[in-house]
């Protein structure tokens, strides 16, 4: 008897549900004010930074408590230079800083700051999963420590408020401008939304090559890839790397978008919610994880005009209820209807 | 010269609160394998429950006791509901604990709204040693501290109950083949965990501000004690507890004392890279 | 010996004062069928883990095709030097299917760059039908292996063994769980990969030993008991007492 796959049958499905998304995200402008078009242009970089946590966690198992890191450095670097570049900023001024520090010059040019914006994460994530990545840590140890560096850079950006502006953060931040313009509101969301879409189709292609198979085999069972002759560390290392720069570049946008930065960016909370709307929508399917973050955050600002504080609650419960019923997520158990066969799996992975 | 006293005092000071409010997680980490991420919520319920007890009239003693009781009774609860499903799942743990992290931090927010609140010491005057004076309470704090590791280590190596946690640490299969059943004393062990993270909770309260989200403040400084110390080791997780504080405060006397803490928590995950099974314990296979 | 593959020279694999391996010297020449047997704890598996570098030895040298491979990674062992592994017991990609197993254990480059421009040939595919009809799963290869049976799956992972091109084959218990007719199978399976290979297996199944084995040899306690044919094993006095013991 001949068992079909059932990946392949998904992937009309999952083209279907990007579709949709698709038009959703080009016609929201259309229902909306200029207020709602700002919030939402807000969410799309936070979609991306969602499929950074996909590809790590997801697609190679890699369950890191500090994807905020390479975001909020992202975001930093960017505001930074987006401030210095036209002047000393408010806040630096207040600690009797008349000229730009030494360490901030290169940031002065912004185009410069840009490509350094993403090029510092990735390059303190290559040094950070050379150490980390190399199979001799624990996977609990390797969430731990991924958590302890995202508060060591939370209490230095609180703490170096002569150049991170404190627990303030950094203000006054323009939106994008391209060819000399400052994008509007709508200009800046289309904008925004057309990164993201790019930054979807590198994902997906990169997913569904043969690197996007090493990487799955990663996941469910590390130790046999090794054997079969593939250097774990290194493909674990390049997608850690990878991710990194996807989650710089999703925080540039965020910055650039919000007009501000502030140290909860780099910290454990924004890790972990992105983590919530991975598992929420689905791990492992890019999709899931855009669909995840649009709900939540989507329901998080009409709920919490609502119910206020009490959307926190509803939170915890929606993630109870999802690892307790739908462990796939939303849109993975939509995409695999596949036999019951669990049980039989969980063993192997165990003995594995 | 009269500055490294007083630093070390502190640090012995810190040590004690950093002792209590990780016992708990050695239990919970270290012997259960359970990484739980509302770890710091225990700690929460705990002050808020010293808090209401005394509000009610009852001597401190006893509301440490009730916030022990509470903490505990909390934590199995959470532990018959849904920790004993993800048992050896690490992803699944995660979020679950976390979803127990935020609902107990919004069941704190609505019942007594996000005001802070203020226990009384429950001691005051202090005592001096040469020029230096130091609160009563700090002692109290270090009395307990060492009560409750002594408390601990006796329960896990003199009594069945001990035996029985460590022998389902061991080999789980094994333990339910002679007769220990596991579910209850599963639930027991985490309650426990939960119980004494909340009497952590207690005995810090009338030096902190209690509000609803107290609690994640201390998840790192446990996670971090608990790793140092070798994760299942009571006395372990002493010496690492002193070792940090020490270090910290020893350090924040010379330079800033943010700039401390991030050279502590570099050397932790240093440690927790090279030596997983930390600093104190023997090496294992 | 002069045309000699592996070598394992005076090898000592120390746990904590317990010597799981204790100075084994062995021998297995180019294009041979070795078997090795012996009581459980023996350190056949241990053995195993040493060559394909899973464990690190605390003395001695191991020397593979010329090369020294003494304390180098898995994946070096694996893919710059070609031995190839399967594990006791079904150790896969379960939640891929039959042909996604086979092409990433198919001999290409391993490096990350490589495998992001990669694609599919004809060549590729027409390796992987070989592969598939030896192990006897040709119309199988969409099936995830985890629906697969427990016989079915070791031999998806004897197909990623055979994938791999190895020079050296080195086959952990392959038969453990499989039906008498499936063990028959899984022999006959060997005897057709040979070829140009040298195959080490390790095996409990007297039967299957003598189906597959040219050269047996003996461990007991870490150490080499003893070393010859079928039959010569079979009438050694101190091999009798090791597995009367038992």
């Amino acid at each position: 008897m001949k068992k079909p796959n059932p990946r392949l049958k998904n992937i009309p499905r999952r083209a279907a549900m990007n579709v949709l998304l698709l038009t959703f995200i080009l016609l929201y402008p259309l229902t909306a004010g200029l207020y709602r078009i700002d919030i939402m242009a807000k969410v799309i970089p936070l979609m991306v930074f969602a499929l950074s946590v996909d590809l790590l966690w997801g697609y190679t198992g890699i369950m890191s408590l500090g994807q905020a890191v390479p975001f909020g450095i992202g975001a930093y670097i960017a505001a930074i230079s987006n401030n210095v570049s036209v002047g000393i900023p408010s806040y630096m001024r207040t600690y009797g800083i008349t000229e730009v520090p030494a360490v901030f010059r290169p940031l002065t040019n912004p185009y410069l700051g840009m490509a350094l914006a993403i090029l510092i994460p990735c390059l303190l994530s290559f040094v950070i999963g050379r150490l980390l990545l190399t199979g001799k840590v624990r996977g609990v140890f390797v969430s731990l420590i991924t958590m302890a560096l995202s508060n060591v850079l939370m209490l230095a950006v609180n703490n170096a408020q002569r150049f991170t502006g404190g627990s303030n953060g950094v203000n006054n931040v323009s939106r994008p401008s391209l060819f000399g313009h400052v994008l509007s509101i709508t200009e800046n969301y289309y904008f925004v939304a057309l990164i993201a879409a790019l930054a979807f189709a590198v994902c997906a292609a990169l997913t569904s090559t043969k690197l996007g198979k090493v990487l799955g085999a990663i996941k469910v069972n590390e130790n046999r890839v090794a054997f079969i002759g593939y250097n774990v560390t290194s493909y674990k290392v390049f997608i850690y790397v990878f991710s990194s720069a996807l989650a710089a570049m999703a925080g540039i946008l965020y910055a650039r978008t919000c007009g501000m930065v502030s140290p909860s960016l780099t910290g454990l909370s924004l890790s972990i919610s992105a983590i919530i709307w991975v598992a929420v929508g689905g791990r492992g399917h890019l999709t899931g994880a855009l669909f995840g973050c649009l709900l939540l955050n989507g329901l998080e600002r009409i709920m919490a005009g609502i119910i206020g504080d009490a959307w926190e609650l509803v939170i915890g419960v929606i993630l109870l209820l999802i690892v307790f019923c739908v462990p796939d997520g939303l849109v993975g158990t939509l995409l695999t209807a596949r036999p019951k066969v669990k049980g039989l799996q969980k063993k192997e992975a165990a003995n594995g | 010269m009269a500055i490294l006293p007083i630093q070390l005092m502190n640090g012995l000071f810190a040590a004690s609160v950093l002792l209590l409010v990780s016992i708990g997680m050695v239990i919970i980490f270290g012997n259960m394998n359970v990484v739980n991420l509302a770890h710091g919520e225990f700690i929460m319920i705990g002050a808020y429950a010293v808090w209401g007890l005394c509000e009610l009239g009852l001597p401190f003693p006893f509301a440490a006791i009730g916030a022990f009781a509470l903490a505990a009774m909390v934590g199995a609860l959470c532990e018959r509901l849904v920790i004993k499903r993800f048992y050896a799942r690490l992803e699944e743990t995660l979020l679950a604990t976390y979803a127990i992290s935020v609902i107990l931090t919004q069941i704190a927010r609505l019942l007594f709204s996000s005001m802070k609140k203020l226990v009384s010491l429950p001691v005051s005057g202090g005592f001096s040693i040469g020029t230096l004076v130091f609160p009563a309470y700090n002692f109290v704090v270090i009395a307990v501290a060492v009560f409750v590791v002594l408390f601990v280590c006796a329960l896990f190596y003199k009594t069945d109950l001990g035996k029985k946690i460590r022998a389902i640490r061991q080999n789980r299969q094994m333990a339910q083949c002679l007769g220990i059943n596991t579910a209850v004393t599963d639930t027991i062990s985490f309650g426990l965990g939960c119980g004494l993270a909340g009497l952590a909770g207690a005995i810090i309260a009338p030096l902190k501000i209690v509000y609803p989200a107290m609690g994640s403040a201390y998840l790192m400084d446990s996670f971090s004690t608990v790793v140092v110390g070798g994760v299942d080791s009571f006395v372990g997780t002493a010496m690492a507890s002193g070792l940090i504080s020490e270090s910290t405060s020893v350090l924040g006397g010379f330079i800033n004392e943010i700039h401390a803490q991030i050279i502590v928590l570099i050397g932790i995950v240093l440690v927790l890279r090279f030596r997983p099974n930390g600093l104190f314990s023997k090496e294992k296979r | 010996m002069a045309d000699a593959i592996l070598e394992l020279m005076d090898v000592t694999v120390d746990f904590k004062g317990f010597l799981a391996v204790d100075s084994v010297s062995l021998s297995v020449g180019r294009g041979e069928v070795r078997t090795i047997i012996g009581p459980n704890g023996a350190g056949k598996s241990t053995l195993i883990d040493l060559i394909t570098g899973k464990t690190r030895l605390k003395f001695g040298k191991i020397v593979f095709d010329g090369a020294d491979i003494t304390l180098r990674p898995p994946h070096e062992i694996a893919h710059a030097h070609g031995i190839g592994r399967k594990f006791q017991g079904p150790n896969t990609f379960f939640d891929m299917s039959v042909f996604d197993n086979l092409l990433l254990a198919l001999r290409g480059s391993t490096r990350v760059r490589k495998n992001i421009f990669y694609r599919k040939t004809g060549d590729t595919r027409s390796k992987i039908n070989d592969i598939l009809k030896l192990i006897g799963l040709e119309d199988k290869e969409d099936a995830l292996v985890s629906a697969l049976s427990y016989g079915e799956k070791q031999w998806v992972e004897i197909g990623m063994v055979l994938a791999q091109d190895a020079k050296l084959v080195i086959l952990d218990e392959p038969t453990t769980g499989m039906t008498a007719d499936e063990t028959y199978k899984t022999g006959e399976m060997i005897r057709a990969m040979r070829k140009d290979r040298t195959i080490i297996v390790s095996e409990h199944d007297m039967d299957f030993v003598r189906q597959v084995a040219e050269t047996v040899t003996v461990m007991n306690q870490g150490k080499i008991l003893a070393e010859g044919t079928f039959e010569e094993i079979r009438q050694n006095p101190e091999v009798i007492s090791v597995y009367l013991k038992e």
